[in-house]
């Protein structure tokens, strides 16, 4: 077929239809022309096999709804089942998180969160860039957590959203909803309630809106993460609790 | 549902009342559903998977946002 296709073909772009018939003729050769088309780059490191297996949690927690095509998100019904996969596959011996999340969904988050927490092998998570919002919840429900010195983590309260019957059960509700995330936090980070409710409602922080951001040794020092540290540091954290016969605790 | 994020409620949800995605099912050969999206005349974007098996989910050709490529293939 790929002698026909050149046969027809006049004398113009010859060349480059063969380079690209070339291109994808190998099967690896494909999956590089298909990683440059996605990626934006020729080639994904490859490692012989990893004892850690390592999951995203980037732009949106997408939950029940799908979000519209200009948000980045990040599937939990996909999630979920990779946790599970992670658990039972006896290859696999730790769990590595990295977060740069602007927030989403309560429910969503909060599952991925309690999956992460209730893991038998050990986890480390880090934040990169962000892990603001509902990304709170995620990042302390490792074993250990790391933050980079510029990643940011914003504490603000749950908005009104939506449609809204402006009655006092309605502000009941959605304190319920905070409460839910404020005692996921307290109780999986060294922070206590009373510090976190009032990061939440600070004042002098953000120009529109109430909360707090804290930026990388902001954190620690309040209690959040337990460490600054990147990459090396949570992979080398990571092997340690492995080698060292950890389960994860929850 | 509840969005707690720090992205305003308006560039989140913008679009979302036109935002009328075509998908299409495929069956996986043990059991599962693939949900694709049409991504070229021969190719498919990998939008969410169906599958009761977790290891499924640990397979990359399967995550989403894989280019499945269609192939023709000779029945004889």
């Amino acid at each position: 077929m790929a002698t026909a296709r050149r046969q027809r073909q006049g004398t113009t772009g010859k060349t480059r239809q063969d380079s690209q018939l070339k291109a994808s003729g190998g099967n690896g050769q494909e999956s590089e022309l298909q990683n440059i088309q996605q990626l934006g780059q020729a080639n994904v490191p490859q490692q012989p096999e990893s004892s850690i297996h390592n999951i995203t949690i980037i732009g949106q927690i997408e939950g029940h709804l799908t979000l519209p095509p200009q948000n980045k998100t990040t599937k939990y019904e996909h999630v979920i089942p990779q946790l599970v996969a992670v658990e039972q596959n006896p290859r696999i011996r730790g769990l590595l998180i990295i977060l740069n999340t602007v927030g989403g969904d309560v429910e969503a988050g909060l599952a991925i969160a309690e999956m992460i927490d209730t893991l038998s092998k050990p986890t480390v998570s880090i934040v990169l860039g962000g892990g603001h919002s509902i990304g709170v919840p995620v990042a302390v429900a490792s074993d250990y957590s790391f933050i980079t010195e510029t990643a940011t983590m914003t504490i603000h309260p749950i908005r009104l959203s939506g449609l809204v019957i402006g009655v006092p059960q309605t502000y009941e509700y959605l304190d319920k909803m905070q409460d839910r995330v404020i005692k996921f936090v307290t109780s999986h980070s060294r922070i206590t309630t009373e510090k976190f409710r009032q990061l939440m409602f600070c004042t002098n922080q953000l120009a529109r809106d109430i909360g707090t951001v804290l930026v990388g040794k902001d954190a620690v020092e309040v209690g959040l993460i337990d460490e600054v540290g990147g990459l090396g540091q949570a992979i080398r954290k990571l092997q340690e609790m492995i080698e060292s016969g950890e389960v994860g605790t929850y | 549902m509840i969005l707690y994020t720090i992205v305003p409620l308006e560039i989140v949800l913008d679009g979302s009342e036109t935002y009328t995605p075509f998908y299409a099912e495929l069956p996986l050969k043990n059991g599962g559903t693939l949900l694709v999206e049409q991504s070229g005349l021969n190719s498919a974007r990998v939008v969410r998977l169906i599958s009761s098996n977790p290891a499924d989910y640990l397979d990359p050709a399967l995550q989403p946002g894989s280019i499945i490529n269609f192939k023709a293939e000779n029945q004889a």
